[in-house]
Formats: C-alpha cells, structure tokens, sequence
C-alpha cells in the first residue's frame, strides 16, 4: 500500500493520538510499518517550564520534523501544553544565529562600533585578553558570569567550575536567582537541605488544594490538568486560589481570594494562630520533630546601601535564627486575628475562614502550591517559611497527599541552578563556599590544591548589574538567558554599565534578543536537542536526552564554548603566585586541563552513542574534545551526592538515566524516591524512626515566625497603582523562543495592560487605548485590556514581561528580599495616562 | 504544511453532533470516535491557520477538552513580520 507524503503524515497523527485515547484503529499500524518514510523518534526534556514533561522527538534526513507529548512519561502521560505543542518550532525561527558577531570599527574592537561577524578564534582571542587584562588590573572578582536555570547540568557543573576553581571568583550567579532564590531560603531554613519533600504524585492524592501566587492553569498546564482531574473525580476535593488578582485558575475555585499585595504574610499568620487557638496541632509531631524560632525584623530592601530605606531599617540584610518556645511563637501570632486580617488583606471573612479550616483539619490531606508570588517578593524567605510553619504545625508534610510544593518556572532551576550550584554562594550538592570544610571537600573532588576556592561570597544577579556599572566588574558573560529583558531597573542599573567603556560583555543566545544588542560580542548557541543534555525538574527529577540534530552555522553548545575558552588560560595568569609555589605540578598548565582533563572528566572515551532500537546519535562534543565530555562531567559531579557532607543528594549513574523517564533524588541502589524525609518512602530515614529532617543535625525541622512587614514601594498619590508583572500561557519567559513559533506569536502578539475598567475610566482610558504607564524608572505604552483572561481589581495593573518591544522591566525597583537577594517584581507603584 | 493529531473530549450524547461540526471545519477530519466521548481528530493547513482551527473546536457545544497529542510540519513556518524581539535596539 503506497502512501503519499501527506497521507503518511496524517497517518502519524493518527497513530499517536489514537494510542493517547487508547483506542486501537485497524490498519493504521500497518500502514505505517510498511512506509519507507521513516522518522527517527526519541525522548527529551521539554526546554520551557520546571514541570518537566517529557516530548517525543521525530528527526528526518537531520532536521526535527515532528513532536508528541511522550505517553511513557509519568509527569504529562502523552499531553503537551500548546508550547510544549509546537516546540520543535523553537529550533527554526529564521533569524537564528550562525556565527560570532563582534562590534567592530575600521576593522578594531570597537565599543561604538557595528556587530561584524568573526571567527570563533578571534571572538575567544579578544575575550581571553580582555577577562586578563581585568584580573590582572583588578584581581580576579573583575570578571563574572551570569547563567541559566535552562543550561544542561553539565554546563551549570562546568560554567561554576570554570569560575569558582578555574579564574577562582564566586562572582557566578543565575538567572535562577530571579525565580527560585527566595524558595532555596525558605528550603535551607527550614529543612537544611534544598527541593520539595514531596512529588508530582500528591496530585492526585491531596484532598485540598491550595494556590499561593501561583497561576497553574496558565503557567504549569500540564499539572493543571492533574490537579483538575483530581479536583472533577474525587468526592469532596476544593480547590482554593490566592492571588492579587484574578486569573485563569479561578475558574476552578471553590474558595477564590484576592488579596492586597505583601499581606500574604498576614494570611498564613493568620492561618497559624487559627490552628494554635484551636488546638488543632499536632502535638506529638511538634515536640518531636520541630524547633521554633524568630528571625531578625526591619531587615529592608536588598536595595544600595545609600537608599534610605536600607539607612532607615534596623536588621538591613539579618537572618539568624533564635530558639523560641513554642508558648512565645503563639504570642506572636496572636495578634493575627481573623478581623485584623480580613481588614489588612481585604479578603472577605468567611473565605479566610474557609481556608484556615482545610488546614487545621487533620482528616484532610493539603497540597499547597507556589511560584512566584511568593517567591519574587522582598520578604520571600519568610513566606515560603510561614507555608512550612502551617504545615509542619499540622504534621502535613512528606507523606502523599500533604505536601508544601514550589513549583519552578525554568526547566532546570532545580538541576542546574540549584543542585549543581552555580550560585553565587554555593557549591554542588548544597555546600557552599562560606563553608571551609565545604570547599575542602570540592577541592579534593575536583583534584586540585587547597584554597583554590575564594571563600568570600561572589556578587548575585542584582549586586552584578550593580557593580558592572560601578566599575568593579568589568568583563561579563551571559549565557542561555535574557537578563536585559529579565531583570529589574534596567534603564538605571543594567544598561549603564553594560555600555561604559570599561566594561566588555558577552552574550551566548540562538537568537538576537534584547541582551545581544546591548553586548559587545554575541556568541551563537546550539540549543536544547542539538546537543547532549540533563534537566532537573521540580520534583526533584533528573531526565536526560541525547543530541537530535546539529546546530546550524557555527553554533556550539554553552558547554562547548565554556572548555574552549578554557584552553586560552594558563594557570599562571589568573592564579596567585602563593598558589602555584606550593603547589607547583599545576604551573604551566591550561585551565582546561587543570579543570577537564584531570583523569576524572576525561575518563569515558568516545564512543558510539545508540538507543535500544539501534539508532546511532551524534555528540558534537564528544568527536570535538575525543573523550564522552557529558558523561565525564556528570560523574564527577555526581560525587558531590555520593561522597559529600552533606547527606540526601544522591543521583543514579549517567547510563541509567538515558534508558528510564527520569527518577526523583535521592536514588539509592538505582531506585528513586518519592517522599523524602519519611520511613517507608525514604532509605535515610531507618526503621522506626518514622519521619526524620536530616537536612538538619538534630533531624528537626524549624518553624519560624517573621511578621507583616510593607512593601519598598506602595501606591501614594502620584504613582497610584500597583504593577504586577507576569505571564501568559502562550509565552514562556522573554519570548525569545515562543514569539518566533508564528502560531504562539499570533495567539498573543503584544504584551498589553491588564486594568479594572473603571480605573481606566477614570484616566480617560477605554479597552484598546493606548496607554502609558509610568514608574519612577521608566515608562512604557501598551493597550489597555480591562476584558480576557486577567481580571484585575480596582487599584492594580497586570503587564506580562514577555514582549521585547515593551520591557516593562525599566519600571520594576531593583528592591530584593534581602535574605535571598531575589527580585520582587509583583509590586511597583506607576500611574498611568492616556498616550 | 502543518499536520496535527488532536484528541476531543465530548460529551457522550453529543459525540456524533460533534463529529459532524469538527469536520465541517476546514482541513479537518474525524478518523475514530468513542461511545464515552472521545475523538480522534487531524487538522491540516498551509497558511499557519491551524492553532486558530484547534482553538475554534472550545466553541462547539459539547466539546469538554482538547488534548494536543502530534505536530508534524514540512518547510516551517516564519514569520514574515518582524518579532520585535531586539526591543527597539538595532545593529550597529
């Protein structure tokens, strides 16, 4: 039977979804089998959100042809978001870059000059002299690197090694700290030990759901779809939303509250003193299992030490803990009544009550979810900390179904950003470089001489803008992320610096975006399947990929371009003389080879890469530097979990992961776990011991109390409104992958300004209009939306950040929470008129 | 040329109703359907039309949910209007 192109294209359609509805149609199968038009499929991580889905890859004659949502995979089970949808797309925006693009004048580096295209020589040759002239001038701290929540683990593992232990400065930090940096507090806190207890399964086993600043329906869909399935089928199941305005998840609301920006602080309070002056605590579980303690208050803004806010606060930065009674934390939460509360949140009495019940009801198992409202907030450890305290007040957590979750928003935060450590202030596997015994241990894995790693803390993403335009910085290189379009206060803090003559900058990307105009040199990037990768989810899933196709042009991997630059330094140019007289077998050495080619990195020879079908793969990298670089990497890495202080991070071997759909660390004896911290579901936990936060010496876990404080900026009587920023379904992040999908860009075209209609009224404004918004930073235009998906109350504006032609980011404060340096981008004053 | 696979849910009395509105949709067709509710559906196109097609499918009475399943395409797709995407800053 001879099937036409087209007809065999549709009979895939066919195929795959008919399995995904599970019903067999006759002759479809056979038809396929007998067609001569093969497509090569095979699994990879999705590259968009944190969910972590699984897409099944369709190559043909070296170019992706076809997507499917992966029915083996136990996170989506065969479903795709409608991103996830036409991902593939992703890889073929034609304006993808192809080669290095150098500014350039009469043949000069030239600052002021046009972008001229170069070899990869001369690009790494003009870096290389530029990040020496600067560690030599000013000691290695000139020189930084901002990274990605979406790099592979080995790149995250490879860009911290290059930097902490190769050019020896903390000062890398990722984009991640955008995102998850306030959760990775709230986490080390309160556990010891980084990522949730629980796992995706909870959906399907919590009788209660609750949404914190989280808008799953649009922003996670996938686990949307689970927790609807759960919330439709299961008797009795409620699902409460919290938000400071109303958006899509509401639609399945059976408790929705708006709440006015920051007082979720009072809510959960709230919430603890309701379950305390009801005795509804688990009694047994707090005096075994729990500490309480209070943190430092009036602790400002994250802001320059010279804004008087941080002049004005008490504790500016402050977060030791100290030991309280659990007599003394009731005090403090007394005074977060159901009335005070209600009046400060303006949510209406009853629902507060509501909630508060499916909390302090015992037989009822709760599943709380957050993003990033709570975590891109200037008291961000606190809250994530106040949903533990209700939690743990309750004994709700690491068993099925009761389960405090952050979600991510990037597809490795949790792999790459946070278990490899690429903050400034870590290293891998929760250890970080304050930590002697700490940096002794990574200097012994790494094979290299004691006190190569610098102890002080390296500059974060904030800290970095700030000390690039200060002039202490003077070479940066950002890579696999839009930071010009991501970060706050970019018109006063970012550009400034990104422009002054001092200063060179480097940016890595497939595709111009913000970030490359406002670079010195763009280096162009082979991106998600056009090279060998590693993800790490939200629940704590490690999902492994091999390379699909090949970068087109000159484009090579983040993790490629990392070891090459390598190559251009010796040890005794970016090494002190101290180091290199005591131990003096690593003079005259490259970084590279000091770095990669220590026996451990360079371990695994090139070999054929196959799947189970026999198909053969290539790896780029690996036929580039001649040994399997991915697996070299990962190996050494994984003895960080296997051999470090730090107990609980274990990982599977680099073989095991490219046969199975993921598993979930810790992964003892090749099996993966589901709940942590709990006997029967966790091998830390021994026989009898029932539940156990090893994270922390005593295995207790800390509630600790913080209070109500304001926000930096808050509405006055010029800037008059609230602007939160965020996102939309069809977007994911910056746009500068899903604006070239044509599909995603006609579905939502241009970022718009999401009003009350009477607040438009009142300006003069009518849905359409154009607008300005206006901060004390910037203004941008957009048309006025008071109909659609975001319904916003009176006195607050919504702007989705993804529109590179509207950087609402110029308005957002560079204001952080001060504990973990993470930006609140929810909450800007700015008035706005009629354009 | 843009090939999709979607799977309908429908309500179980307005299946075959369903099925008739789904493939007077252009580029549409229904290769199977269920007595609980479910359909198989392709839809085709060549001019980037297919994601509006798809999402037109909620306005039909009945239909429950739209599950994405395959994307297949020949020759993608580009933009032929500028994305905007360097914000207003140009080369040079």
């Amino acid at each position: 039977m001879g099937l036409n192109r087209r007809e065999f294209i549709k009979m895939n359609a066919v195929a795959a979804t008919a399995a995904a509805a599970g019903i067999a149609i006759p002759g479809v199968k056979d038809a396929l089998a007998k067609s001569n038009d093969i497509i090569r499929w095979d699994k990879a991580a999705c590259r968009y959100c944190g969910t972590g889905c699984s897409v099944l890859v369709g190559t043909k004659d070296g170019q992706v042809v076809a997507t499917q949502g992966d029915p083996e995979s136990p996170v989506n089970r065969g479903l795709n978001c409608v991103k996830g949808y036409f991902l593939s797309k992703i890889l073929y925006g034609k304006d993808r870059l192809t080669q290095p693009l150098l500014r350039k004048r009469d043949g000069q580096v030239d600052k002021d000059g046009a972008f001229e295209p170069v070899s990869w020589d001369e690009a790494f040759d003009v870096m290389a002299q530029k990040w020496k002239a600067a560690i030599k001038q000013k000691g290695a701290d000139a020189v930084a690197m901002f990274g990605s929540g979406q790099w592979t683990v080995w790149e995250g593992y490879a860009a911290a090694k290059l930097y902490k232990a190769g050019f020896r400065t903390n000062n890398i930090d990722p984009n991640a700290r955008h995102c998850m940096a306030s959760a990775v507090g709230g986490f080390m806190r309160a556990f010891g030990s980084d990522e949730p207890m629980g796992c995706y399964d909870d959906l399907e086993h919590a009788d209660t759901f609750v949404l914190w600043g989280s808008n799953m329906a649009e922003m996670h869909p996938i686990l949307w779809s689970r927790l609807t399935d759960t919330r439709l089928t299961k008797t009795g199941c409620q699902v409460h939303v919290l938000s400071t305005f109303e958006h899509r998840s509401f639609e399945l609301a059976d408790n929705g509250m708006i709440f006015e920006p920051q007082t979720d602080l009072a809510i959960l309070n709230y919430i603890a003193n309701y379950i305390i002056e009801n005795k509804a605590y688990n009694k047994t579980f707090i005096d075994k299992l729990v500490n309480f303690n209070t943190t430092p208050t009036d602790i400002g803004y994250g802001l320059r030490p010279e804004d008087p806010r941080e002049q004005q606060a008490k504790n500016a930065g402050k977060g030791q803990l100290n030991k309280i009674t659990f007599e003394e934390y009731a005090q403090q939460v007394k005074p977060y009544t159901l009335e005070y509360t209600a009046k400060l949140s303006k949510v209406p009495k009853e629902r507060l009550l509501k909630l508060a019940k499916q909390y302090a009801d015992p037989n009822r198992k709760v599943a709380s979810y957050w993003t990033m409202g709570f975590n891109q907030h200037v008291r961000g450890v606190w809250v994530n900390g106040l949903i533990y305290n209700v939690h743990l007040l309750m004994g709700k957590i690491s068993e099925p179904g009761n389960s405090p979750f952050s979600l991510t928003g990037q597809p490795s935060a949790c792999g790459t950003a946070r278990e490899v450590g690429t903050f400034s202030h870590r290293l891998p596997a929760d250890l970080v470089v304050t930590n002697g015994e700490h940096r002794a241990f990574a200097e012994k894995v790494w094979k290299l001489p004691q006190g190569t790693i610098p102890s002080n803390l390296g500059a974060h993403a904030t800290l970095m803008q700030r000390h690039l335009k200060d002039g202490k910085i003077n070479c940066y290189w950002q890579m696999c992320n839009n930071n010009m379009q991501a970060g706050p206060n970019i018109n006063e803090e970012m550009y400034p610096g990104w422009r002054d003559a001092d200063n060179f900058t480097v940016v890595s990307d497939p595709y111009p975006t913000v970030s490359t105009m406002a670079a010195d040199l763009i280096l162009p990037t082979a991106m998600w399947v056009e090279k060998e990768g590693a993800y790490g989810n939200a629940e704590r899933r490690s999902q492994f990929w091999r390379q699909q196709v090949t970068g087109p042009g000159e484009s090579w991997s983040d993790l490629w371009q990392l070891m090459e630059f390598s190559k251009r330094f010796k040890t005794d140019e970016v090494w002190p003389q101290e180091l290199l007289d005591k131990n003096p077998e690593y003079r005259g050495k490259t970084l590279y080879e000091v770095l990669f080619r220590n026996g451990q990195v360079d371990k695994f020879p090139k070999q054929k890469i196959t799947d189970e079908r026999g198909n053969a793969y290539d790896n780029d990298e690996m036929e580039h530097f001649g040994f399997y670089v991915q697996k070299g990497l990962y190996e050494e890495y994984r003895l960080f979990g296997l051999q470090g202080p730090k107990k609980g991070h274990e990982l599977g071997a680099f073989d095991q992961y490219h046969k199975v759909r993921g598993m979930r660390w810790p992964v003892i004896d090749g099996k993966e776990t589901l709940w942590r911290y709990r006997e029967g579901y966790d091998s830390h936990v021994g026989a009898g011991e029932g539940v156990k936060f090893y994270g922390n010496k005593d295995g207790r876990a800390n509630i600790i109390f913080a209070p109500y404080e304001p926000p930096a900026e808050s509405p006055d009587n010029e800037y008059d409104l609230w602007m939160s920023t965020g996102r939309v379904l069809e977007h994911w992040h910056s746009g500068s992958m899903t604006r070239r999908v044509p599909e995603l860009y006609r579905a939502f075209p241009d970022a718009v300004v999401f009003m009350h209609p009477n607040d438009a009224k009142k300006r003069g404004l009518r849905r359409g209009m154009a607008a300005r918004i206006i901060s004390r930073r910037g203004e941008i235009e957009a048309l006025v939306e008071t109909r659609g998906r975001n319904r916003v109350p009176e006195g607050l504006v919504f702007i989705p950040w993804f529109d590179a032609s509207r950087l609402v980011n110029k308005l957002v404060l560079d204001a952080t929470d001060p504990l973990s340096k993470q930006t609140d981008f929810k909450k800007t004053a700015v008035k706005i008129i009629r354009a | 040329m843009n090939v999709s696979g979607v799977l309908v849910h429908a309500l179980p009395e307005l299946v075959e109703v369903v099925a008739l509105r789904l493939t007077a949709c252009a580029g549409v067709e229904v290769h199977a359907s269920t007595q609980d509710g479910r359909l198989v559906v392709t839809v085709e196109d060549e001019e980037s039309l297919m994601f509006d097609t798809i999402n037109s499918f909620h306005d039909i009475d009945g239909v429950l949910s739209i599950s994405l399943i395959y994307h297949e395409f020949d020759n993608p797709l580009v933009l032929e209007k500028e994305t905007k995407q360097t914000g207003g800053l140009s080369w040079g």
